[in-house]
């Protein structure tokens, strides 16, 4: 009871705090009420880590439903014939299910599109890494991706009454419409694109158990050290894995890596150079952000360049088609002889059946990132 | 849970969470990591360095931890100035850190490289991202706890196109790899009011080529500090906590 009268308090006094900041308002005309937004939160799944919402983009109902349709509505593009989700498509987490895009005005996209989630635990955005924020990345997309103009988006969301309200009550006073807060916006959508719900997380709830096959590919090969260190394991969560603290399930390791895709014979021989072309250093060419492994299945065809097609050619990939070249990772330790080489039909079945667990139907088919517009 | 106790879990973690906030800009002690091989400045970008013994390499990670903080008076007394701190050198706002410490002459600093028994049993989890045992990348598995250093890089023969170079990969970790280190590389003097600057070297090239336990790069280019490659780790955690001095 004390406890709660304590709590009781501390939430007063944050009530007083806050009431003390709000500005006062007298002579506008508009109701206060069309300036308010509703607050929004994320839930934390079990063994994420913290989320850490910016402190100049908090969430808001408004905020999110705003940003979910400005990624679905092809407006925002110059000639209104593609939207976000032309390329970011839900059955394929947000991936584009495809090699590469067409768009009218810039042709195909250079590289495979992502799939979109838990973002929120992310910190370089695109293939190498070229945005640091959210917003930013959203400015990247919407000026390469989408044959974007801000100005002429601006004036076309400015006709439309839905837009102009639903951009007061999200962002409050003075109630105009900016890029910035399209940005924002589209943001604060996509930071709620949240996967953590697949029978993989079941397992490490203790709410489902792996097959024989599932556990082997997890814990025997995926979780295990290759042959020089400790058993004979594929080692991948050095990369697909998170290690910043206990069970972290992001399953990503927020760095970049060169996994041996292609020969190079000098650190410059590289035809995409990736983070290189970001920091300028010749030691970074070939390096890549390591892609999502959660919802593995659904985003294919797979790399960034989309080369393989199924999981099967990736793991084979692993086993007996590394390349060697200047900068390939120091964890690609077999990359001397092209591979792992020792993977079994059976480790490789269980791999692919291990990473098929990653995929969560929940957030495939959650009506809260749907087209809202096809409601 | 009654009211007091969870009065003073309140406060503390008010406390803990004030002073986290002040550790790394506030007071007027700094420690600056900078990082050598030889007499060159260590950096990830551009740079291929030579060993002068048949050897290229480069590196595009360091990280690391130490701990138990020391400053050692002329009087051979010793004040404690941090219980730990974290280096990534890759990250300007992780490669110095500002303690408060009582003015005076000193003539020497110590610390330990990695973390304390009680510090590696701790989980990231329950700290803040900005906290040194806060969750950070590549540097916490499960089973094996913090990694202590973390050094990665790629090594060649000398005019080498590293085409079939060697990965270097120094995961160090576990308690039986934390190591002492007492350092007196001059007397220095923080002062009644500003800030004392303290420059800690670290020479990579030392960590390769101190006698009595020189780790060749070919031989030993890495370990996880599993069982098996354990010693790897041992011999790297004593070279590495021997590279170190101190300049003003
Ligand atoms: C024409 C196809 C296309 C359109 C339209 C498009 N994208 Fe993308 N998106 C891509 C591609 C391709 C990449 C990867 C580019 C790279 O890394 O170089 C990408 C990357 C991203 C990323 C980075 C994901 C990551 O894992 O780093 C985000 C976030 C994103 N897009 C959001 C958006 C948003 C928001 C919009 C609408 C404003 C949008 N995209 C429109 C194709 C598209
Ligand atoms: C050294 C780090 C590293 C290791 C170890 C590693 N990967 Fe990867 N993986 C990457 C990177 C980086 C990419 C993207 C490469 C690119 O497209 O340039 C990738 C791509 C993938 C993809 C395709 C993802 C997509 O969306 O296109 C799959 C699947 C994959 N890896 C599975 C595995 C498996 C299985 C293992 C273990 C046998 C493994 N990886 C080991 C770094 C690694």
């Amino acid at each position: 009871m004390k406890k709660l009268l304590f709590l009781l308090g501390s939430m007063l006094v944050i009530v007083f705090g806050l009431q003390q900041c709000k500005p006062d308002s007298t002579e506008i005309p508009e109701p206060e009420e069309n300036y308010k937004s509703t607050p929004d939160t994320i839930k934390r799944p079990f063994n994420f880590p913290p989320i850490n919402i910016p402190v100049d983009n908090p969430l808001s109902k408004e905020g999110v439903l705003l940003g979910r349709m400005l990624f679905y509505d092809p407006l925002l593009s110059i000639d209104s014939t593609i939207s976000c989700a032309s390329c970011h498509k839900q059955e394929n987490a947000f991936a584009d299910g495809g090699k590469a895009f067409s768009t009218s005005v810039f042709g195909l996209t250079k590289r495979n599109s992502p799939p979109l989630f838990n973002l929120v635990w992310m910190k370089d955005f695109f293939w190498d890494g070229r945005a640091k924020t959210l917003p930013q990345q959203v400015e990247d997309a919407l000026i390469h991706e989408q044959n974007f103009n801000a100005a002429m988006a601006v004036s076309k969301l400015e006709k439309d009454s839905t837009y102009v309200a639903l951009f007061k009550k999200a962002f409050g006073k003075p109630g105009n419409i900016t890029q910035q807060k399209i940005e924002k916006a589209v943001s604060q959508f996509m930071m709620t694109l949240i996967s953590a719900d697949s029978k993989f997380d079941k397992v490490m709830r203790g709410q489902a158990t792996f097959t024989q096959l599932e556990f082997d590919g997890f814990y025997n090969l995926f979780m295990k050290d290759t042959g020089n260190v400790g058993g004979f394991g594929a080692d991948c969560f050095h990369c697909h894995a998170n290690s910043s603290g206990a069970s972290n399930l992001t399953m990503m390791d927020n760095n970049f890596h060169n996994n041996g895709l292609d020969y190079a014979a000098n650190f410059n021989d590289f035809t995409d150079k990736g983070l290189g072309a970001i920091t300028g250093s010749f030691t970074d060419n070939g390096l890549f952000r390591t892609p999502h492994i959660r919802n593995i299945e659904v985003t294919g065809p797979y790399m960034r360049d989309g080369r393989f097609s199924t999981l099967e050619e990736v793991v084979e990939f692993y086993n007996s088609g590394l390349k060697l070249s200047p900068t390939v990772d120091p964890q690609m330790k077999f990359a001397h002889q092209g591979g792992i080489q020792y993977l079994s039909a059976y480790d490789k079945q269980a791999l692919v059946a291990f990473m098929k667990t990653l995929t969560d139907t929940t957030f495939l088919n959650n009506p809260k990132f749907s087209n809202p517009f096809e409601q | 849970m009654n009211k007091s106790f969870f009065l003073s879990l309140v406060s503390l973690l008010f406390l803990v969470s004030i002073s986290s906030c002040d550790k790394k800009n506030k007071g007027n002690f700094e420690v600056k990591l900078n990082g050598f091989v030889g007499a060159q400045p260590l950096s990830f970008s551009n740079t291929i360095y030579s060993d002068g013994a048949g050897k290229d390499f480069f590196f595009n990670r360091l990280k690391f931890y130490i701990s138990e903080v020391r400053l050692v008076r002329t009087d051979n007394t010793e004040v404690d100035v941090e219980d730990v701190a974290y280096f990534d050198y890759a990250d300007n706002n992780w490669k110095s850190f500002s303690v408060e410490a009582p003015s005076g002459e000193y003539k020497g600093i110590k610390f330990n490289v990695g973390l304390n028994p009680t510090q590696n049993a701790t989980n990231p989890d329950d700290f803040k991202a900005s906290d040194p045992l806060g969750p950070k990348d590549d540097m916490f598995w499960e089973w094996l706890k913090h990694r202590f250093i973390n050094l990665e890089g790629k090594a060649d023969v000398s005019g080498g196109s590293f085409v079939n170079g060697v990965g270097l990969v120094y995961h160090v970790g576990r308690d039986t790899c934390y190591r002492s280190v007492s350092l007196s590389n001059g007397n220095f003097i923080i002062p009644d009011e500003g800030k004392k600057s303290i420059n800690l070297n670290l020479d990579l090239l030392k960590v390769f080529k101190e006698q009595p336990a020189p780790i060749d790069m070919f031989l030993k280019p890495g370990t996880q500090s599993e069982d098996n490659d354990l010693s790897i780790a041992i011999q790297f955690a004593d070279q590495f906590s021997k590279s170190f001095s101190y300049s003003e």
